[in-house]
């Protein structure tokens, strides 16, 4: 009865577990420490062409700035 | 017998699947825009741009990678990568504090069509993963952005899941919101309904969780709502 008792609860910990976790997962790269160096190299290039979009204009802003393969479209802003 | 053997199986499994990586979450600097997702290498999970007195923008990311070091071994590394490019210089300034734990403060300094570029990039090791926030601006705007840049990195947390930075209630409700999408939808309007029910959640109830959390809601529930659509 017991280990039922457990294998019910161990069913609904696994089931419920990783719940909204859904963010980009980290990724072993090629070599130690080259994301660091991505993270350089995309800040100079962010800075240098400058697309970003403002958020001060609500959620559908903030919806544009999902990458979307299902259809809708995304909004671009350059600067 | 056969019950015990089940849960010693089931329990390494159950272990396995429920070490999942805490999600880095962060303020970026007040009024800065959102770096377009597109333009972003798959290691950087979002950034962010400010407004500086040149044509180069200042801006800070955030990256996180898969390692297996500590975080000692994991900068030697890091140092090797920047001093490799040509015309690139770095500096170790020291531990820093965040509110994730002890981190690491480096510069790094460059040059672009637009001129000298300075730049301070912050690495937390937790676990498994390197979580790295890099700020960059001109050298001329260095000196005005550099608190910013750092009250940006001391801000960095590691939450267990979406929800737990949220007071109790507001966390269950989120919770159950979540639990439905991942039922089955019947069609493209019930998908397009709970689509616009998730932004009206994160708007009304998320707002004192930044933008940044408010796009990881966001992206997450998108993806549990179109997610048999993407895979036909």
């Amino acid at each position: 009865m017991i280990h039922r008792a457990l294998l019910v609860i161990l069913a609904l910990a696994f089931f419920t577990t990783g719940f909204a976790q859904e963010v980009r997962n980290p990724q072993r790269s090629s070599r130690r420490g080259e994301n660091a160096g991505y993270g350089s190299r995309d800040a100079t290039v962010l800075s240098m062409m400058g697309w970003g979009i403002g958020l001060g204009v609500g959620i559908a802003t903030l919806c544009a700035l999902i990458p979307n393969n299902t259809g809708a479209s995304a909004a671009h802003t350059s600067h | 017998m056969a019950l015990r053997s089940i849960l010693f199986l089931i329990f390494p499994l159950y272990l396995m699947c429920s070490s999942t990586t805490p999600i880095p979450l962060f303020d970026p600097p007040e009024g800065w825009e959102c770096a377009i997702a597109d333009n972003l290498s798959p290691c950087i999970q979002v950034g962010f741009l400010g407004k500086g007195s040149t044509a180069f923008r200042p801006s800070v990311n955030l990256a996180i990678e898969e390692i297996d070091v500590s975080l000692k071994e994991y900068l030697k590394a890091v140092k090797e990568i920047h001093l490799g490019t040509a015309g690139t210089t770095w500096r170790d300034l020291g531990k820093f504090k965040t509110r994730s734990g002890e981190g690491r403060l480096t510069e790094i300094g460059t040059n672009s069509p637009l001129g000298s570029i300075k730049m301070l990039q912050m690495i937390v090791v937790s676990g498994h993963t390197a979580y790295i926030l890099t700020g960059a601006s001109i050298k001329e705007d260095f000196l005005r952005f550099q608190e910013t840049f750092m009250k940006t990195f001391q801000s960095l947390r590691l939450a267990g899941d979406l929800f737990s930075p949220l007071p109790e209630a507001k966390k269950k409700q989120f919770e159950a919101f979540f639990s439905k999408l991942g039922q089955s939808i019947a069609d493209d309007r019930e998908r397009k309904a709970k689509w616009a029910d998730l932004q009206k959640l994160v708007i009304q109830e998320g707002p004192e969780m930044g933008n940044y959390w408010q796009i990881l809601v966001l992206k997450s529930g998108r993806e549990k709502i179109y997610s048999d659509t993407q895979t036909e």
